[in-house]
């Protein structure tokens, strides 16, 4: 008897305190999708790039905030993203949060003849046909440590990541190369025509003294130092510190820094924290101040109603697609099939069931583009299946469901199982439920990040993949997805082997052939032949303190707190 | 007895070949491609190829092993982290200390906790301290740690606001982690040290003790613990070689930079020579605590000792005759 009631005794307490691990906070979670999305709504409000920022002069103490784990503190790399990279390194040029390239490093006193996206570009000349661009620096940088940065210094940034780092579009450099103290020389195979070419090698290196570099003994792997507003002062192994560069060289030659280069902060802490739960628990203790990206609602509906943040949303740059396989060994290998397929996922379906809060896609590709992208395209407008308003095919109604069962009869689909792979299944489950509706019996294959790839280029293990790209812009994101350069076989990922729509792909990302025209024609193609889908772009939500005033964000979105503008306290 | 530790060595060194050749046969046939988790999809086919001759990719996989056995074992090198870009040995050295400081001090904790509650409640069994004893054990074994380090960091860093929720700095930042990750290890200790005590307990050699009028502390510190220790050695043993690689799930509850979170990196990030270093570490540390334990039991139990002796020496009469 006794033990019996010690052993009930202590389910009581394990219940209990199981119990007590229930948050009973006014977020909604994601099965109340349609709430979240309406919650969210009411406590959030859009961030908008153009507007100008506030400089206030206020200059914060002190923040800290979430940021990825990084492995190592090297500068150079395939993605650049180490936490306050942006904050301690310069590059040549950068690009702002609208993708518009900016000289930074290079003199925007000199140079000019060279247009690039519509306008000249300051700093670099080049000479038509030549594969020849000429780059000037301006005279008056230096690095924390003190150093002068000479054109050397950037020929040695650059040969150095391109000896010993992959770097996406790198492969047509022939050298780099100093003329003098202030004059770095670009050599190509070719003239760099490719849409936004420039930007993957001017706005991918960041500058450093070699000098320095060789000093450092780590090869900086340990350690940053740069040019920029803000010195690396400590890297604890989850937290890199950085103070304010007081001898920053703009500031010391004169210079007006663009907001982007503003340092208002005095310390910023980068905390590694991988888990949402633990940077709501460090943004309610105070041991963060704010997140710059939560891609749930819920986590960021933890801060609605509170005075002490607010929350803001951007679109990402992301995109989440749905691939159909076009190998033989897939039944989607039948056009009519792939279109039943495409026409019976209802995009606004399937955002509701998987959180309401990611943004509509028309095409596989968000309207967050480069230059001239966004002001080309109106989506809705543009023949999606989701946006089928009927009289396409003789017979069949407006109905989206008789078009599905039309081309499901024109099809050889004997009720096969399609596997549908994914890396996360929420969307794909959504996915495979709609289709059931049709008698389209699809399986899910949820595989991790290192098997995707594998599995992906076997065409017997899938059929539809639900996916996500990024890119700088449009073009980019296609070339990404249906490029057959990367994929080794002379098809795209998803096994379209089709020399039209690959010639047209090449002209849209050529200086001159990235027209509307060329863009909706690449685009059409891929409708008529059901090759793929857009199905939406996720929303970033940011939950800042209420005493930020402005959001400034540089290349790619990535969050530059340093730059952001404060509100004085009241006195 | 010297021999006795000389063949164990040889026998550690025979699993910890095993273990390595195990280690890279896995990570050989589990599916991706490193080179594409170093360089992504976003770079041309070319590319990853170049990476993959000039890493030694393509090799035939018996060139591979050969090739990795023979830095392991004859120049103990690692290799390079493809994440950190450094030694796989200098990023584990550089956070083992802080690894350490938290297993070890978890250790004692259990010990000197575990120990003496467990001690205490066989004494009085029966009574309402046993009783509690026995739910406080069943509660936290059965409690996941996770949840528990959550739990306490709900409590301590958002309701009192006493403590910091995550990271390392100050002394404040250490005390979450090690009560989370001692605490199922007191319960344990306690259990194990009750169940061994209540069987010493009733032992002749107890009852002579007590009839020989000794007083009852001395029978129960100097005749009774020794004998009961026995099998809660091996459990410490087991906890300590579990210092260095089982503080994973509490180092990425707290963020705390040690081991764990190094190769939680390392197999997110297909990091191979960090999984393979890390794997053959703990494999290492593991088994030397396995005889670290062993010889302990022969200090202790002068039976156990007779027996290596004996065995030992049976083995040379045998190879003798």
């Amino acid at each position: 008897m006794k033990k019996f009631l010690a052993l009930l005794l202590a389910l009581v307490m394990v219940a209990g305190l199981a119990a007590c691990g229930q948050q009973s906070a006014p977020a909604q979670s994601a099965s109340s999708a349609p709430n979240a999305a309406e919650a969210i709504q009411e406590s959030s409000t859009a961030l908008d790039n153009t507007v100008e920022v506030e400089n206030t002069g206020y200059i914060k103490d002190y923040i800290a905030l979430n940021s990825l784990v990084a492995t190592s503190l090297t500068p150079w790399g395939t993605s650049n993203d180490t936490p306050g990279n942006y904050e301690v390194y310069e590059m040549l040029y950068e690009c702002d949060a609208l993708s518009n390239i900016y000289p930074l490093l290079a003199d925007a006193n000199r140079g000019g003849s060279y247009i690039y996206q519509g306008k000249p570009l300051p700093g670099c000349d080049h000479e038509e046909g030549t594969g020849v661009y000429d780059v000037y620096i301006y005279d008056c940088i230096y690095d924390q440590k003190g150093e002068h940065i000479t054109a050397s210094d950037v020929a040695f940034s650059y040969n150095w990541q391109k000896d010993n780092e992959a770097v996406s579009g790198w492969n047509d450099i022939v050298s780099i190369e100093a003329l003098d103290d202030t004059t770095v020389r670009f050599t190509f195979n070719s003239e760099v025509n490719g849409v936004g070419g420039l930007t993957d090698i001017f706005c991918r290196c960041f500058i450093v003294s070699e000098k320095t570099f060789t000093e450092s003994g780590d090869q900086l792997v340990g350690q940053m130092i740069g040019t920029g507003p803000y010195k690396f002062v400590s890297f604890d192994g989850t937290a890199i510190t950085l103070k304010r560069n007081e001898d920053y060289w703009q500031l010391k030659a004169g210079m007006t820094p663009r907001p982007e280069q503003a340092a208002n902060v005095e310390t910023i802490v980068y905390r590694m924290i991988g888990e949402s739960a633990q940077v709501i628990i460090g943004l309610q203790t105070g041991d963060l101040t704010c997140c710059p990206e939560f891609n749930r609602a819920d986590d960021a509906l933890t801060f609605a109603n509170n005075d002490k943040f607010q929350i803001t949303y951007y679109p990402q740059k992301f995109v989440n697609y749905l691939n159909a396989n076009c190998d033989e060994a897939s039944p989607l290998h039948d056009i009519n099939l792939r279109k039943a397929v495409f026409y019976a996922v209802d995009i606004d379906g399937l955002i509701q069931a998987t959180g309401g809060t990611y943004e509509r896609l028309y095409a596989y590709a968000n309207y967050y583009g480069g230059y001239s992208d966004a002001t080309w395209f109106k989506w809705e407008d543009m023949d999606n299946y989701n946006t089928y308003t009927g009289g396409a095919i003789e017979g069949v109604g407006a109905n989206r469901a008789e078009v599905v069962k039309y081309y499901l009869d024109q099809s050889s689909y004997n009720g096969e199982k399609l596997y549908i792979l994914c890396q996360s299944s929420d969307e794909a489950t959504v996915i495979a439920g709609q289709l059931a509706q049709y008698g389209i019996n699809a399986e899910v294959k949820a595989v991790d990040r290192t098997s995707a790839r594998t599995t992906q280029g076997d065409p017997s293990q899938w059929d539809l993949e639900v996916g996500m790209m990024a890119g700088d812009n449009i073009a980019v994101v296609w070339e990404h997805g249906f490029g057959t350069a990367n994929t080794g076989t002379g098809k795209t990922s998803n096994y379209v082997s089709d020399p039209e729509w690959n010639d047209l792909l090449a002209l849209c990302n050529t200086a001159d052939g990235h027209t509307k025209e060329n863009m909706e024609a690449w685009w059409q193609h891929a409708v008529d032949n059901a090759y793929t889908m857009g199905l939406f772009t996720t929303k970033t939500y940011m939950v800042i303190p209420s005493d930020m005033v402005s959001v400034v964000q540089g290349d790619k979105l990535t969050f530059l707190p340093g730059a952001c503008t404060w509100a004085a306290p009241e006195a | 007895m010297w021999r006795y530790i000389v063949k164990r060595l040889i026998a550690l060194v025979i699993v910890l070949l095993c273990v390595a050749v195990i280690i890279f046969c896995v990570l050989w046939f589990m599916p991706g491609d490193p080179a594409e988790i170093i360089l992504g999809m976003s770079v041309p086919e070319a590319d990853r190829e170049a990476l993959r001759i000039k890493m030694g990719w393509n090799d035939p996989f018996l060139l591979q092993l050969g090739r990795y056995m023979r830095d392991v074992f004859l120049h103990l090198d690692f290799g390079d982290s493809y994440q950190y870009k450094v030694p796989v040995s200098q990023g584990f050295m550089e956070r083992l200390p802080r690894t350490l400081t938290l297993g070890l001090i978890s250790v004692f904790i259990q010990t000197v906790i575990g120990i003496p509650l467990g001690v205490s409640a066989a004494i009085h069994r029966n009574t309402l301290q046993d009783q509690g004893l026995l739910v406080f054990a069943m509660v936290f074994i059965s409690v996941p740690q996770f949840w528990f380090a959550l739990m306490m960091v709900v409590l301590f860093s958002v309701k009192l606001g006493w403590l910091p929720p995550f990271g390392i700095g100050s002394w404040k930042h250490w005390i979450m982690p090690i009560i989370a990750n001692s605490i199922s290890g007191i319960a344990m200790n306690a259990r194990q040290t009750r169940s061994a005590v209540l069987e010493t307990i009733r032992s002749d050699f107890v009852t002579t003790a007590r009839a020989k009028g000794l007083p009852e502390g001395k029978v129960i510190y100097k005749h009774m613990l020794p004998n009961a220790l026995i099998p809660v050695i091996n459990g410490l043993g087991m906890q300590l070689s579990m210092c260095v690689g089982g503080t994973v799930v509490i180092e990425s509850v707290f963020s705390f930079p040690g081991v764990g979170n190094y190769m939680l990196n390392g197999i997110n990030g297909l990091d191979y020579p960090v999984v393979r270093g890390c794997v053959l570490i703990l494999a290492a540390v593991s088994a030397v605590m396995t005889l670290v334990v062993d010889l302990v039991y022969g200090f202790l139990d002068p039976r156990i000792k007779a027996q290596y002796v004996n065995y030992a020496a049976k083995k040379g009469a045998k190879k003798a005759a």
